[in-house]
């Protein structure tokens, strides 16, 4: 969907907070340009310096460009992981005061050791746009290094995040935006380069005693001539140093490179083969490392002991100083030394899990999402549950460590003051979801949940949902296999009150399952049945409703006399949204077994009122049904899920914090995972491609889809009707032939779009019903990535819808029969490769043979009134259905002559042999009454 | 850009036989002795000057106005040229008893008794513990009254004169953040320390760092392939606490931390 053509380039400026982005396109077409920049370009194998006109933008408003915005270049996504992992170092503290090259105030990033990582695997995925700005007016173009970029323009955010408008602040040179000189900061700075931006990392490795000696303590002196042990032995961590303190615990200590974690060395190989070492390490190396030890030193006292010596290797701890050591790793991790703490530790530590409790007699149609549960804390070690007396040796340790089943055991604090609180509630929706997913979300992060039977059975009954169930008494339609599936489905989300959304794509019968869903639960006695959907599609419901279920009372909720009285138990009430959000009192004081939302993305931004109004209206059970992919932008899966199944995805700050940005911006796959399952139960999709489903469609499946007048309209309408009825029958023979013909002309195109009778160009929003359709059926049609043919008789509404659809935004081709035979073939050969999904025809086109089968829909905005020339001539002439399953559209306006003629027509259609030609002259052939009932407006 | 290729004060890798100040700008303000060490070498300054005490203060006015150009420290003397009053400027030299090689064998044994020392030293720092230490050896490593030689060739005959005096000041404020120097003037220059340092652990020397480029060529550019674009960092749960600032006399460390946290907030916020 984005923009694949603008470029992005960081220039970096002086000091950082100057930096900037250009955005720029290769053809130099940017819109919003404001300036121009010098770019190297590769043009035919030889690089060219030329200006380009560019939208420049300072570091605040390019980041909302690249985060927000639809750039989808190479360059642009590279850009937009290094601001989200810049940010994402700043927002973990990691920046400092520093100076730029001429010497003035600038805060810097100090990335930590897997950012440098990261930078250094980003500068190698940089596209060559991205950094194309020339340092060199002349010779050879030299541009900035990727590298040197990244860190530019993460110092760039971070001079900018960190200065306010204040002035009077006692350090002016880096609170405001004034450039300042560093040199007053000199010391601090210089204190900065040499204590925080090393290159090279302490390693602090705790050794663990020797069981052996358990009873016995010596403060062990570690040997001066200590063997240098493996470098793969001290990435271990396995065992102390030979011959250093093997009766208590020691600290062995080791140097590791910040750019690459994985290059470890003892300390002792430093001392006794330094070139080899500063050979990998870099001549800076020793530098950092003593310097490190120093300011470690400083946080962790125990360590001078180790600087008393004066080629020390490791360092024997006293019981008491581990404590200690735990609760200065962080601070030793800002000082550039990193705790190793051995893996027996950390794999063997308890864990914390989480469990409901409730007897098993209790039944699942007890479960209510607002229920408040129960949970407790349980703690296992290596997946057994700890004893009563294990959990007593835990809590009254006094050690950091204790010995638990013949290993040592870290004694975790906060674990041990969470067990002591032992019972705690959790919303019903929240332990579904935990039980789902296999993780309880707490304030003290996600722990393992362990669901109580009666939750499991639930779980268990969700997975099997959809098994078949018999077809409903008073259904007058054979369901497919599908649907039939479809239909278990439904009925068991409804049963358990949990709700949920079904998005078939559009044409596989989404409003047959749902009404053979309310057949079934009438007979369960669950009450009326409400079905919100957008204006549009109200006839359609309708008709349906009649055709499927005539035993059914269905009334619409709609127009200015509408009204709710008397509401029987197994009926169903139509309402659009607009009087859902009019009139959410009245629709929320009845009693509905079921509430269901038709094309339920008009519900997708959780705080419009259509949500809200949603909300409102409390139900037995709800579903939503959807035809677009609503996956792809997760807040909108949320609003909907939130609403058939509320408390699930919880809050939608959490969400977007614990599931959507990890899974759009940092393609997270455990949070991915966690969507997976916590959504598949509650979602069920069919596509039209499914193995099982493709063959049962049938070739063509064609809908009506009734539309309203606008009042624009319905003015028109009434007048053309009053003006020329009065003519007609005054007229008769040929005049009074041509005066019909004159009269329905004019109705249809009033119909199609008043611009289009009238004679304008425009404007066309919101002034004709089909319009309006036109733009929600495309918008689903659009997103499902399908193409469509629409048809008018029209060459001038196709001109209108033209341009209609380029001011949204579509592309279109358009064919009639003033187009030359080598245009018509390129237009059809462009649309059969997919270069624009929606091709307009008029009829009168005649074409044959064209090969247009890619398209999967076909919309008739308004027909020819013949019986013989029906759309059969039109699929054979465009080969609809052949390659593919075609869903085929109507556009009818209701209760107008368009809504008529198409009963006339199919009521005559077994005395098509009576109709002459291929004109529509035989309605001229109806008498003045029977004309007059056709072209009513009821 | 941030200066990062470079580090300057204590811990810089300078060029090896000699320290060149160069010209020293005009501070008002400036403090000479703000360590301990320094403070000792003025007093041995002082020490000499006992004859005319009114010397030092026209000394320190000299090295405060600029008149101090083209100073270099080199083993065992340190020299510049002093604007006086008069327009050509005074050369002036300051010559410092330097130890022989046996001396030094036992200046590096001391400081190389316990890593802390050199640790200090490239921090920029002299512990008086070094000192101590190298003093149970016989040798003192700050230059007492006589071992200090100061000459100028301008008209005043007061040993120091005002102009050897402000070199005096100048090589105190050196002193303050490199204490390298003042082994220079003892005879040997940081490199040389910091190997022997590194022999007397058990071993040889490194081999020199690979220089840091900072430019390519557009048409290198153009013909590479790029790998696969890395998925961005995963930011932290909430704002975390600023690094923290290492201790600085005369900096309002909380307000920088302040400033720092704020941009934390921020970030945080631009990705929610």
């Amino acid at each position: 969907m984005g923009d694949h053509a603008v470029h992005a380039t960081f220039l970096p400026g002086d000091p950082a907070r100057r930096g900037t982005f250009a955005f720029w396109r290769s053809d130099g077409r940017i819109s919003d340009t404001n300036s121009e920049f010098v770019v190297a370009q590769s043009a035919y194998g030889r690089i060219r310096r030329h200006r380009t006109p560019a939208r420049i933008l300072p570091i605040d408003a390019a980041v909302r460009r690249l985060l927000d915005g639809d750039d989808d270049t190479d360059s642009a996504r590279a850009w937009r992981a290094v601001v989200l992992s810049g940010l994402g170092q700043l927002a973990a503290g990691r920046l400092a005061p520093g100076r730029s090259a001429t010497g003035t105030a600038a805060w810097r990033v100090l990335p930590d050791p897997a950012a440098t990582d990261w930078l250094h695997r980003c500068a190698a995925a940089m596209p060559p746009e991205a950094y194309a700005a020339p340092t060199t007016g002349a010779g050879r173009a030299l541009l900035r290094t990727p590298a040197s970029l990244i860190t530019a323009c993460w110092d760039a955010l971070a001079d900018t995040l960190a200065r306010t408008a204040a002035d009077g602040s006692p350090v002016a040179a880096y609170a405001g935006d004034e450039p300042l000189p560093a040199e007053p900061y000199r010391r601090l700075l210089t204190a900065i380069d040499t204590e925080l931006a090393g290159s090279v990392r302490l390693v602090l490795r705790l050794c663990l005693p020797t069981p052996a000696e358990q009873g016995v303590r010596e403060q062990g002196v570690p040997a001066r001539d200590v063997p240098a042990p493996d470098v793969a032995a001290a990435a271990d961590g396995a065992s102390a140093p030979d011959g250093a303190a093997g009766n208590g615990f020691s600290v062995a200590l080791a140097m590791r490179s910040a750019g690459d974690p994985s290059l470890v060395v003892e300390l002792a190989r430093l001392w006794s083969a330094p070139s080899e070492v500063l050979d990998r390490f870099g001549a800076d190396a020793e530098t950092d490392v003593l310097l490190a030890l120093r300011r470690a030193a400083r946080v962790w006292p125990p360590l001078s002991a180790a600087l008393a010596e004066h080629a020390p290797s490791a360092l024997p701890l006293a019981d008491e100083d581990v404590d200690g050591l735990f609760e200065a790793a962080e601070a030793l991790g800002t000082a550039g030394a990193d705790v190793l703490w051995p893996a027996e530790l950390t794999d063997h530590s308890p864990r914390l899990a989480a469990t409901t409790k409730r007897p098993a007699a209790t039944g699942p149609a007890a479960f209510g999402l607002t229920d408040l549960l129960d949970f407790q804390w349980q703690a296992t070690l290596d997946g057994t549950a700890l004893t009563e007396d294990e959990l007593t040796a835990l809590a009254e340790a006094k050690r950091p460590l204790i010995r638990l089943r013949g290993r040592w055991v870290r004694v975790d604090r906060s674990l041990v003051a969470r067990l002591r609180r032992r019972r705690q509630r959790v919303g019903g929706a929240q332990a579904l979801a935990a039980a789902l997913t296999g993780t309880l979300s707490t304030a003290d992060g996600e722990v393992p949940f362990t669901p109580d039977r009666p939750l499991a059975e639930l779980v268990e009954r969700l997975a099997g949902a959809g098994s078949e169930v018999p077809p409903p008494d008073g259904l007058d339609a054979t369901l497919r296999p599908y649907q039939r599936r479809g239909l278990g489905w439904l009925a068991a989300m409804t049963g358990t009150g949990l709700g949920g959304c079904l998005a078939d794509d559009m044409g596989l019968g989404k409003t047959l399952q749902i009404i053979a869903l309310h057949l079934h639960r009438h007979t369960l006695h669950c009450g009326p049945t409400l079905v919100c959907c957008p204006a549009s599609l109200l006839g359609n419901w309708e008709r349906e409703v009649h055709r499927f279920a005539p035993g059914v009372a269905v009334r619409r909720f709609h127009g200015s006399d509408r009204d709710l009285g008397a509401l029987a138990g197994d009926e169903i009430v139509l309402a659009s949204y607009g009087v859902l959000r009019a009139d959410t009192a009245t629709l929320a004081g009845a009693r509905w077994g079921l509430v269901v939302a038709d094309e339920a993305q008009a519900a997708k931004n959780p705080l419009s009122r259509t949500a809200k109004a949603l909300r409102a209206v409390p139900a037995a059970a709800r579903i939503a049904l959807t035809g677009t992919p609503v996956e792809n932008r997760l807040t909108d899966l949320w609003s909907i899920v939130d609403w058939t199944t509320p408390g699930l995805l919880g809050p939608l700050a959490d969400f977007r914090r614990r599931i959507a940005n990890p899974v759009e911006r940092y393609a997270d796959a455990d949070a991915t995972r966690r969507l997976a399952t916590l959504t598949r139960p509650f979602l069920l999709r069919r596509r039209k491609s499914d193995p099982g489903i493709a063959p049962e469609l049938p070739p063509k499946t064609e809908t009506d889809v009734l539309v309203p007048l606008t009042a624009e309209q319905t003015t028109l309408y009434e007048a053309v009707v009053r003006d020329t009825m009065a003519e007609i029958e005054a007229a008769e023979g040929v005049a009074r032939r041509g005066l019909v013909l004159k009269l329905l002309t004019a109705l249809k195109q009033i119909c199609n779009h008043p611009a289009q009778y009238l004679g304008e160009p425009g404007p066309l929003a919101g002034r004709s019903g089909k319009l309006t359709a036109l733009d929600e059926l495309l918008d689903v049609i659009l997103a499902e990535g399908e193409s469509v043919l629409v048809f008018s008789q029209y060459v001038q509404l196709c001109r209108l819808l033209e341009r209609h659809l380029a001011d949204r935004g579509v592309d279109t081709l358009l064919l009639h029969g003033g187009v030359g035979v080598r245009q018509r073939e390129e237009r059809v050969r462009r649309f059969d490769e997919g270069g624009a999904p929606v091709f307009l025809l008029s009829l009168k086109a005649a074409g044959v043979g064209l090969n247009l089968t890619r398209a999967s829909h076909v919309i008739h905005v308004d027909r020819w009134w013949n019986p013989a020339v029906e759309d059969q001539a039109t699929d054979r002439a465009y080969r609809i259905g052949q390659d593919r399953p075609v869903q085929v559209h109507r556009l009818v306006t209701e209760h107008t002559v368009e809504d008529r003629v198409a009963k006339l027509i199919a009521d005559k259609r077994a005395l098509a042999d009576a109709v002459v030609g291929s004109g529509e002259t035989w309605l001229t052939e109806l008498s003045d009454t029977e004309l007059a009932d056709l072209v009513a407006l009821s | 850009m941030t200066d990062r290729a470079h580090r300057t004060g204590g811990a810089g890798p300078a060029p090896d036989e000699e320290i060149a100040i160069g010209d020293v700008p005009p501070a008002a303000r400036r403090r000479f002795g703000a360590t301990w060490w320094s403070r000792a070498w003025l007093d041995a300054l002082q020490q000499q000057a006992l004859i005319d005490p009114n010397r030092l203060p026209r000394g320190r006015t000299y090295a405060r106005s600029g008149a101090v150009r083209d100073a270099v420290v080199a083993a065992g003397t340190a020299s510049a040229r002093v604007r006086g009053s008069r327009p050509t400027p005074y050369q002036v030299e300051v010559r410092v008893a330097t130890f022989d090689d046996a001396g030094w064998g036992r200046v590096l044994d001391a400081i190389g008794g316990q890593l802390a020392h050199t640790a200090a030293l490239l921090d920029g720092e002299l512990p008086p513990s070094i000192v101590d230490d190298v003093a149970a050896a016989g040798l003192p490593l700050l230059p007492g009254p006589r071992e200090l030689t100061v000459s100028c060739n301008c008209p005043d005959r007061a040993v120091p004169c005002k102009h050897a005096a402000a070199l005096c000041y100048v090589l105190a404020d050196l002193l303050d953040t490199d204490p390298f120097a003042l082994l220079l003037l003892r005879g040997r220059p940081r490199t040389a320390v910091l190997d022997a340092l590194r022999d007397r652990r058990g071993g040889t020397a490194p081999a020199p760092a690979p220089s840091m480029v900072d430019t390519v060529a557009a048409a290198e550019a153009y013909a590479r392939l790029p790998a696969p674009l890395p998925t961005p960092l995963p930011p932290p749960a909430g704002p975390g606490t600023p690094v923290s600032l290492p201790a600085t006399d005369g900096v309002d460390l909380g307000a920088l931390t302040a400033l720092a946290a704020r941009a934390a907030r921020r970030a945080h916020d631009l990705l929610s």
